[in-house]
């Protein structure tokens, strides 16, 4: 297994939650594709809530434009792309040049658009997918591990804000456990006091009463 | 080398652009036809895996697609030939002069070169005298900048022999050639050129003196960041930050996630002398790594290139190379300087001022 800094950890990491944030999110909105007297699953301003997001958009269309384009919000998939590019920038060498340009290419099919149409929408969803799919390419195991690590605490973070069933909850808890057996409790431990440090997240108390727990 | 075959070996055509093989002697030269939309596609694949240079403007940092001139220009056998046996001849020549700046300075004994054009010099670095690179090698990587004129002739136009950068863009155009446009590369008797990370990691192997080999990159925010990690890619090393390593005792470390760390013997640095080691030179400098010249002069680091290079590619030195080839090699220089006059010298004072139309292009460091 290669070498990894923790700072190539921690950009691993944040990687693997940005590329999911903007997968979960487009897959829900593909649920609630209906109008807004029939939705089909949630409406906009119960999705607002669910994403703890002020509801103060006129209609469903402004809230699709606000979610899809909105750069400056922390809650829009561009600003999930943008960042996930921006670690991906640095984990090139990492990750591989294919994996690299996947992220690229769903934030530059994303900014080309202008509206929300969701077949046109299509194609980031697809190299998103793509992404995944050339992260087993990527021949360490470790990196794989942490990148997956953010992608499974993203999994688990918004079924939890969207309410989804235990199973799903379950799945994402064992998926991490399954994950991380490839990197020592040593391991998650440095990262997690990195990622500690980053701010925002307790992220050691968050190992040992998820994964860790008995 | 005087003149050289005709310039360019492409024509315009209806629909695109036709590449010529060039005159081998064989008198039968191929043809390949690159359609627009192979042109268009050439470019669509630097931007899918974002080929880019960084660039500070008004304060702001934008990444910018390399420009890409995508109709291929070709250089015959013969001429490359020409060219790489001169580029040799300077590269060996500028590192024997580095070597012996650096130590017993018979160069400046025998009055090759004025002293004053070394010693007040601030590209000279009195820290690294008497420090014996491994294998003697100062610079293993050379980006040496070559100019052709109206008529053909090609001109050295300046040494880079510090942190050279531009490597990795014409292995990446080769690629997409490749990629996009295979029979023109098949069908050519075109050289490969995309061992070149393989033969720089030999070269970081052949020097290092024990432990893995980095890449050392001052940071996203540098021009040529892409480069520095499609490098580290293509070598298989860590691109790494300076917070990345520390000194310990005699040796440098890369520090790993897991809590241990691992020696490193050999670090490719993409980062100029003065920010290197905040111990050392520049004392602000956040990029660097502490300690790390303590380690490189007890040899258990190779620094590639080597500190203290930019005396051999600074502008004042730059008139002497050509005196510089045929004092270590006992050789002509086979591929010339661009004109270059030096009015330290009363003849070519007197050339300066009896050509007004003879403008200063060139300045050294210190000046």
């Amino acid at each position: 297994m290669g070498l990894i800094s923790l700072r190539t950890a921690n950009q691993l990491y944040w990687l693997g939650r940005y590329v999911q944030r903007a997968l979960d999110v487009l897959h829900r909105l593909y649920d609630t594709r209906g109008n807004d007297k029939e939705p089909i699953g949630l409406g906009f301003e119960e999705f607002c809530e669910c994403l703890g997001i002020e509801s103060e958009f006129a209609n469903r269309d402004a809230f699709l434009q606000a979610l899809f384009f909105e750069k400056a919000n922390s809650y829009s998939i561009l600003f999930s792309l943008t960042t996930a590019y921006e670690n991906a920038v640095f984990l090139r060498n990492t990750i591989g040049h294919e994996g690299f340009a996947y992220v690229r290419l769903a934030l530059n099919t994303l900014e080309s658009l202008r509206v929300v149409n969701f077949y046109d929408v299509k194609p980031v969803i697809d190299y998103l997918y793509a992404f995944w799919g050339s992260l087993d390419e990527c021949a360490d195991p470790r990196v794989r591990a942490m990148v997956r690590w953010g992608k499974w605490v993203e999994i688990r973070d918004l079924a939890g804000r969207f309410e989804d069933s235990d199973d799903r909850l379950e799945k994402a808890v064992g998926q991490l456990r399954e994950n991380l057996q490839v990197l020592d409790v040593d391991e998650h431990l440095n990262v997690a006091q990195a990622l500690d440090r980053e701010g925002g997240i307790d992220f050691t108390n968050e190992l040992f009463t998820t994964i860790y727990r008995p | 080398m005087q003149k050289t075959q005709q310039r360019g070996h492409s024509r315009r055509e209806r629909g695109g652009y036709v590449v010529l093989e060039p005159d081998g002697g064989a008198g039968k030269n191929r043809e390949f036809k690159l359609g627009y939309s192979d042109l268009d596609r050439l470019k669509a694949y630097l931007n899918r895996y974002a080929i880019t240079f960084g660039l500070f403007q008004d304060n702001t940092f934008e990444d910018r697609l390399f420009p890409f001139g995508t109709v291929p220009r070709v250089i015959g056998p013969w001429e490359f030939d020409t060219l790489e046996k001169g580029l040799r001849q300077r590269v060996h020549a500028l590192n024997l002069f580095l070597l012996d700046i650096y130590h017993e300075r018979k160069v400046l004994k025998d009055k090759i070169i004025p002293e004053e054009f070394v010693f007040s010099c601030p590209a000279y670095l009195p820290e690294v005298y008497g420090l014996r690179p491994p294998a003697d090698v100062y610079a293993h990587l050379s980006g040496i900048d070559l100019v052709q004129a109206a008529d053909g002739t090609w001109y050295i136009l300046e040494d880079n022999l510090r942190v050279p950068s531009g490597a990795s863009y014409p292995l990446i155009a080769r690629e997409a050639y490749h990629t996009v446009c295979p029979n023109l590369i098949s069908d050519m008797p075109v050289r490969e050129s995309r061992d070149y990370p393989q033969m720089l990691g030999r070269v970081m192997e052949d020097v290092n003196p024990g432990g893995i080999s980095v890449v050392l990159s001052p940071g996203r925010y540098n021009a040529a960041f892409f480069e520095h990690s499609y490098l580290a890619e293509k070598m298989g090393v860590p691109l790494v930050f300076g917070s990345d390593l520390e000194v310990d005792g005699e040796y440098l470390y890369f520090k790993d996630v897991g809590g241990h760390r691992a020696r490193v013997g050999a670090v490719y640095r993409r980062l100029s002398d003065e920010y290197l080691d905040p111990m050392v030179f520049e004392p602000d400098s956040i990029i660097g790594v502490p300690n790390i010249m303590s380690v490189y002069r007890k040899g258990n680091v190779s620094i590639v290139n080597a500190v203290g290079n930019g005396i051999a590619d600074d502008k004042g030195i730059y008139y002497f190379v050509p005196a510089l080839i045929k004092y270590y090699l006992g050789e002509e220089a086979i591929l010339r300087n661009a004109p270059t006059y030096l009015p330290f010298f009363e003849r070519d004072r007197k050339h300066v001022l009896q050509n007004p139309t003879c403008v200063p292009m060139f300045c050294t460091e210190k000046t």
